[in-house]
């Protein structure tokens, strides 16, 4: 139709009738990507914790910190925005720059822990919460950060279905941060599917 | 009479019928060729490669990490005054004063921001955006453009919207090109009139073409002077103009203009010329620049501005001229436009070259996107590529080479036959920061940083080691780097078969301590160890580390006898450095579309390979290989940062490696001859020197790290020669790491006793 349109213009001149408008700069077709689906549940079946991503990695900055261990933090801190607002992307490269900056500083390994649970990623989740753990645990970081490393690898361990190591890890984070609630609501969390598993016995 | 007259219509008839017929037939043709054009896309946009973003943070210092020449690549302008425009910067006593360029980031680009960096002896102690006056603790240059992919075509080219292109840019161009252009229908007979009149009446040569024309004859039609050729372009004007509407065309004239030459490159579009001669995006252009680039459209390499700056004034100056006398701009806009001097940026600014990488990026994209796509639709490829590091790696290689031809003459004979390869990988985050594959991609595309397979020798060593603590911590006596092995003539019995490992110069120590076997490299206390663990646990642990291939059950791997890339071996080193944590390294960050949409992110995949414990135990056995064992030729080159490392050398110096370390950078360096003839060179000589210079100087600026040893440790002061708790009689100690529990207990019994 379009070419007979424009062909009649041509020959009787240009009317002003113009229906069809397409771009001139044709959008690139969108690449085929297999990409995986992420799944709202675990694989495994545990229920995915709420992330936790505490706000306090710039204030848990001792007074006299490295330069960088400074940047590192505030680098961290802007991840933890941009995971808020769901842009796990740039969080990620946040965070890798963090790493870069600071890679003792045990902040980005948190949230980069954060970032592979969402994504149920929980084996490489438990590899960076562990290095958060132990880089925290080297001194000079508040109680509540190291409870909250302690606890990120609960859950990393609890989306992988250790449960037994999961409550050792919470456990340990109310050790040393008797108020770190999130281990005890995981805590609970982790007792819940027991008390269902024990039902039927109960029954019998 | 009749009869004639009527043939004569007949004939006539038929003839226009057919005229009728066969325009109608060839305006279809232009018809699908003009909508098929566009529908397709009439551009190939080449997929650009560019280096890691650049971070300013505290503690680096500007100088040593290359700061200013990163900015001279990315096209900052120095200015004496206080920087206004972006990509600008003013240098002070004690900081600089920059007015960052922002860029394009999935959903969030990085913001455009004026920062003051103070510096204290070159080294930034605090950043500052001026503007807000909030405190800045990280600022991003923006990536440095490696290459494209497709650059056969020689056109570089970025879209832009209309709405991106100040009115003012637009005036200036429909006032010059076609001030009626909203009024005609593709072609203007007012304006070819008055052209074919000033070409009559022997006025100045006019051009009636109008921007559709202009439009439809560079995408369609040679570029030749003819009225054979004005008929088709006036036809395929008039077919645009019906299908599209005034401000698609301008859009895509805007787009597709010719506007110089970049050497080979064509520069089309305003996007690209704006960035070309000024450095800066189209709506940043100020009046005069605008003018400027408007005036280049007739002639765009006799009017340019880098090689004719008078012309080029001219040009401008009539251009601001016209758009004064249709008034779209004041008397008073026109008179400091002109009083503006031509001010351009270089035209050429050498790019950081790395041709292996580039082609590396090149072939990981085209496993995931149809080469087609990546030639032609645009994509922004954001690599992990320092694009300092990399400038660093290629001239560290090249200058190693010759130093080792000219100090070994028979070398020199085969001169362009000596390779080498060096990676580098940030160990946190598996980015590969530079890769040189070769001396010179021109002559040969092989790249022996990746697809290289070679013997690493006694670089594997360390690999027997980890496998060693790690195995042996549930063991009753569990292996320590102070645990005393037997350095003597060993055969090892497999198969029915015989394996005798040698030392260097069959010079054996007796007994020594695991540590000083790996400091030393010696074979037959490492091929001992080796048959203690077996060879399960060290296949193992070669596979978790980063080696990607099957490897053999012969007791020779516990020497290195087998095949590895480069990059394998700086993985592996990568995940010793990183606390025993593997991450498969990465060149490719993100893929963005032109429009800025994130199409496909990287982020890092990692696993633990070994505890951190056993990495930090063979790491500071490493450090030791740099402070005194085969790697000391580093300190002697004056590299003083806390680093680890290894030497590796295979049979008749037919590879020549040095792998290692500092707490935030891995690299690895291979030296040989690509057909396996013998070198007669070890690695300390032939590799550690280029490894040294490249290290000192991309470490060169940075926050200097030490390994830390992590909370499972501790560090026990012993007597090396025995390997027991250091009394205060022995004449030699040393800080040695041990797993807690593992430590020696009993004193050194030869140095505290009297006897």
């Amino acid at each position: 139709m379009a070419l007979t349109a424009s062909t009649a213009a041509f020959i009787v001149g240009c009317p002003e009738g113009r229906t069809r408008r397409p771009s001139l700069i044709a959008p690139p077709t969108p690449p085929p990507i297999a990409r995986a689906p992420a799944p709202t549940i675990s694989p495994r079946g545990v229920e995915r914790p709420p992330s936790l991503v505490p706000p306090f990695a710039v204030a848990s900055i001792a007074q006299g910190s490295s330069p960088t261990l400074v940047t590192a933090a505030q680098l961290s801190d802007q991840a933890r925005r941009e995971l808020e607002g769901g842009e796990a992307a740039r969080a990620i490269e946040h965070l890798e720059q963090a790493i870069q900056v600071d890679a003792n500083a045990p902040y980005p390994f948190y949230y980069l822990a954060d970032v592979y649970l969402r994504r149920d990623r929980a084996g490489e989740a438990l590899v960076f919460a562990k290095r958060a753990v132990e880089l925290a645990s080297r001194g000079g970081y508040p109680i509540e950060w190291i409870a909250h490393s302690h606890v990120v690898r609960g859950r990393a361990l609890a989306q992988l279905g250790d449960r037994d190591e999961a409550r050792q890890a919470f456990l340990l984070a109310i050790e040393v941060d008797p108020a770190n609630l999130p281990a005890r609501a995981a805590i609970q969390r982790l007792q819940e599917p027991r008390q269902n598993d024990a039902r039927p016995n109960d029954a019998r | 009479m009749r009869r004639s007259f009527k043939i004569l219509a007949a004939t006539a008839a038929t003839a226009s019928l057919a005229g009728a017929v066969w325009t109608h037939s060839w305006v279809q043709t232009l018809d699908k060729r003009v909508s098929q054009t566009f529908s397709d896309g009439p551009w190939d946009l080449p997929s650009r490669i560019y280096a890691s973003p650049f971070l300013v943070h505290d503690e680096i210092a500007l100088e040593e990490t290359s700061f200013f020449e990163r900015l001279a690549r990315l096209r900052y302008r120095e200015v004496q005054h206080l920087p206004t425009r972006r990509g600008e910067f003013r240098r002070l006593t004690n900081g600089v004063e920059i007015f960052l360029r922002g860029f394009p980031y999935p959903r969030k680009p990085v913001p455009h921001r004026r920062l003051r960096i103070d510096t204290v002896d070159g080294t930034v102690t605090r950043m500052v955006d001026w503007q807000s006056g909030d405190r800045v603790y990280v600022a991003e240059l923006e990536p440095e453009l490696l290459a494209s992919v497709g650059e056969a075509h020689w056109q570089q080219r970025r879209l832009v919207s209309l709405a991106e292109v100040p009115p003012r840019f637009v005036n200036a161009i429909l006032t010059s090109e076609d001030r009626r252009f909203y009024s005609h229908y593709g072609v203007d007979p007012r304006g070819i009139a008055r052209a074919i009149v000033a070409n009559l009446t022997g006025g100045k040569r006019q051009g009636g073409s109008t921007i559709t024309q202009q439009l439809v004859k560079n995408l369609f039609l040679t570029p030749e002077r003819a009225i054979r050729r004005k008929i088709p372009e006036a036809f395929l004007a008039v077919v645009t103009e019906r299908r599209y509407s005034k401000n698609q065309i301008l859009e895509a004239y805007l787009n597709e203009v010719y506007l110089g030459q970049d050497g080979r490159r064509a520069i089309h579009g305003i996007w690209e010329a704006s960035h070309f001669y000024f450095a800066r995006a189209p709506n940043e252009l100020s009046l005069a620049e605008a003018a400027l680039l408007t005036g280049l459209i007739p002639a765009p390499n006799k009017y340019s501005p880098h090689r004719h700056p008078e012309r080029a004034r001219k040009v401008r100056d009539r251009v601001l001229r016209q758009m004064a006398e249709v008034g779209s701009i004041t008397q008073g806009e026109f008179a400091r436009a002109v009083s503006e001097p031509i001010e351009t940026t270089p035209p050429r600014i050498e790019r950081v070259r790395a041709p292996y990488f580039t082609e590396y990026v090149r072939r990981r994209a085209s496993a995931l996107y149809p080469t087609i796509d990546l030639k032609r639709n645009g994509y922004e490829l954001f690599t992990t590529l320092d694009s300092s590091a990399q400038k660093v790696a290629a001239a560290v290689l090249q200058n190693g080479l010759e130093q080792i031809q000219q100090r070994y003459p028979k070398i020199g004979e085969r001169k362009d036959d000596l390779q080498a390869a060096l990676i580098a990988i940030h160990p946190q985050s598996g980015a590969i920061v530079a890769m040189v594959g070769g001396r010179s991609y021109g002559k040969s595309q092989f790249n022996r940083a990746v697809q290289a397979r070679r013997q690493p020798g006694s670089v594997f060593k360390p690999i027997v080691f980890l496998a060693a603590f790690e195995k042996s911590r549930t063991w009753p006596t569990p292996i320590t780097p102070a645990t005393m092995l037997d350095d003597t003539p060993f055969e090892w019995h497999y198969d029915r078969r015989t394996w005798r490992p040698q030392n260097y110069a069959d010079t054996y120590l007796g007994p020594v301590s695991a540590r000083r076997a790996l400091e030393l490299s010696l074979n037959s206390a490492t091929a001992r160890l080796a048959a203690d663990v077996g060879l399960g646990p060290i296949r193992a642990t070669a596979l978790a580390l980063g080696i990607d291939r099957e490897l053999p059950a012969l007791p020779s791997l516990s020497l290195g006898a087998v095949e590895v890339s480069p990059l394998e071996v700086a993985e592996v080193y990568a995940s010793i450095a990183n606390g025993g944590v593997h991450i498969d390294p990465r060149a490719l960050r993100k893929v963005l579309s032109p429009n800025g949409e994130l199409i496909e992110a990287h982020p890092p995949t990692v696993s633990r390979a070994i505890s951190p414990e056993t990495a930090f135990l063979v790491t500071h056995i490493l450090q030791g290989v740099i402070e005194s064992g085969t790697g000391r030729g580093a300190r002697e080159r004056g590299f003083v940062a806390a680093a680890a490392g290894k030497t590796g050398t295979t049979n008749d110096g037919r590879d020549a490696w040095f792998a290692g370390f500092t707490p935030n950078l891995v690299a690895v360096v291979w030296v040989g001859y690509d057909d396996g003839e013998p070198l007669g060179l070890t690695g300390a000589q032939a590799a550690l020197p280029i490894w040294t210079d490249f290290m000192k100087q991309a470490s060169a600026g940075r926050p200097a790290t030490k390994f830390s040893p992590p909370s499972g440790l501790t560090m026990v002061e012993i007597d090396p020669a025995t390997g027991r708790r250091a009394g205060s009689r022995c004449p030699r100690t040393i800080l040695e790491a041990f797993p807690v529990g593992q430590e020696p207990i009993a004193p050194c019994e030869i140095h505290d006793s009297w006897f």
